[in-house]
């Protein structure tokens, strides 16, 4: 057996030790709803989106007060793209600042509801103004409402938190080739590529800044006036 | 096709007859896209919505605790009052003659 055959036995003896826990702590206690919430927990890391939607759901019916299972059930929910269920899930937190409400911000921008998205996103905001994940999905809103100045702001903001992020560079890619600021697009293009070189258009948009840069370059100057030209 | 006729070096007058055959290119339906694709556009990026903290969000919780308070808390605790206390007597040995073994074992055995 090598080493990753052994890997990977090891990796399915604890994948079976960890359903036969979760599933058996539910059958001794069915109507314990920290048990369905642990084997949510555990379907959901599973990526099995269905039945941990269905374990968060009889969690919450024995504990309707439980955060961490509408929480849960929402976000599995929008994996599942049943979005308008995951609206009213969210919903039923209110307005206050926290997960469901940013849950809830999220349904609403996949529904292209941008304004009430975007009241909701500012609420997160003033509670958690360095929200990397919320910065990100406005940068996103943006870009589909076309608003290039929320982007610029917005990508800023996330660059100044995080100076890796693609999503920020991305963002201030676009507004800079947009307006026609080749150099700043070729300069954020040439650290996308850096950061993911498997980003197709963070080269092709490389490309077409330098080529952008050359022609205005060679236009504004004659070729007579070029050294080594008659 | 098309023919050329080049006038030779040194003026003799002559012409050289030449067959140019023109090189196909693919036949466009639209010139006017012909056109546009020449001129490239910038792609634009993908912005994906994300939600990674909400899945992270719920942790598991210990339930041995949970069931341990529940059955503790279920427990029914019963407070007598001191009066109502009986002293339960415990019944009286038996005489070493009534003992289960005398029974068993005779005396004349054990003498």
């Amino acid at each position: 057996m090598n080493m990753n055959e052994a890997t990977k036995t090891e990796t399915k003896s604890e994948w079976i030790d960890g359903a036969l826990s979760h599933f058996s702590a539910v059958i001794a206690n069915p109507e314990n709803a920290g048990a369905h919430l642990n084997l949510a927990i555990w379907l959901q890391r599973e990526e099995r989106w269905d039945a941990a939607a269905e374990a968060f759901e009889r969690s919450l019916g024995f504990d309707p007060q439980s955060e961490a299972a509408r929480i849960g059930l929402g976000a599995c929910l929008l994996k599942l793209n049943r979005i308008e269920e995951a609206l009213d899930i969210f919903s039923q937190s209110g307005d206050a600042p926290g997960p469901a409400l940013f849950g809830k911000a999220v349904a609403l921008q996949l529904l292209h509801r941008f304004d009430e998205a975007e009241s909701a996103y500012e609420i997160l905001l003033e509670s958690q103004p360095n929200s990397e994940e919320t910065l990100a999905n406005l940068i996103a809103m943006s870009a589909e409402t076309r608003d290039l100045e929320h982007m610029r702001e917005y990508s800023q903001k996330l660059l100044a938190l995080s100076p890796q992020s693609t999503v920020a560079l991305e963002g201030l890619a676009t507004v800079a080739l947009e307006r026609r600021d080749h150099h700043a697009a070729a300069r954020y293009c040439d650290r996308i590529v850096q950061m993911a070189p498997d980003c197709l258009e963070g080269w092709h948009n490389l490309r077409i800044a330098l080529d952008r840069i050359l022609s205005a370059f060679t236009q504004s100057k004659p070729a007579a006036s070029m050294p080594g030209v008659k | 096709m098309t023919i050329l006729k080049i006038p030779p070096l040194g003026g003799t007058g002559c012409y050289v007859t030449q067959k140019v055959v023109p090189i196909p290119r693919p036949k466009l339906l639209n010139p006017a896209v012909a056109h546009a694709g020449s001129i490239e556009q910038p792609k634009p990026f993908r912005f994906p919505v994300t939600w990674g903290t909400l899945l992270a969000f719920p942790q598991p919780v210990d339930i041995t605790e949970t069931i341990s308070t529940a059955v503790v808390v279920a427990a029914p605790v019963v407070v007598v009052p001191v009066h109502a206390l009986q002293v339960v007597e415990p019944p009286p040995r038996p005489s070493m003659d009534e003992a289960a073994w005398e029974m068993v074992v005779p005396k004349m055995v054990r003498r």
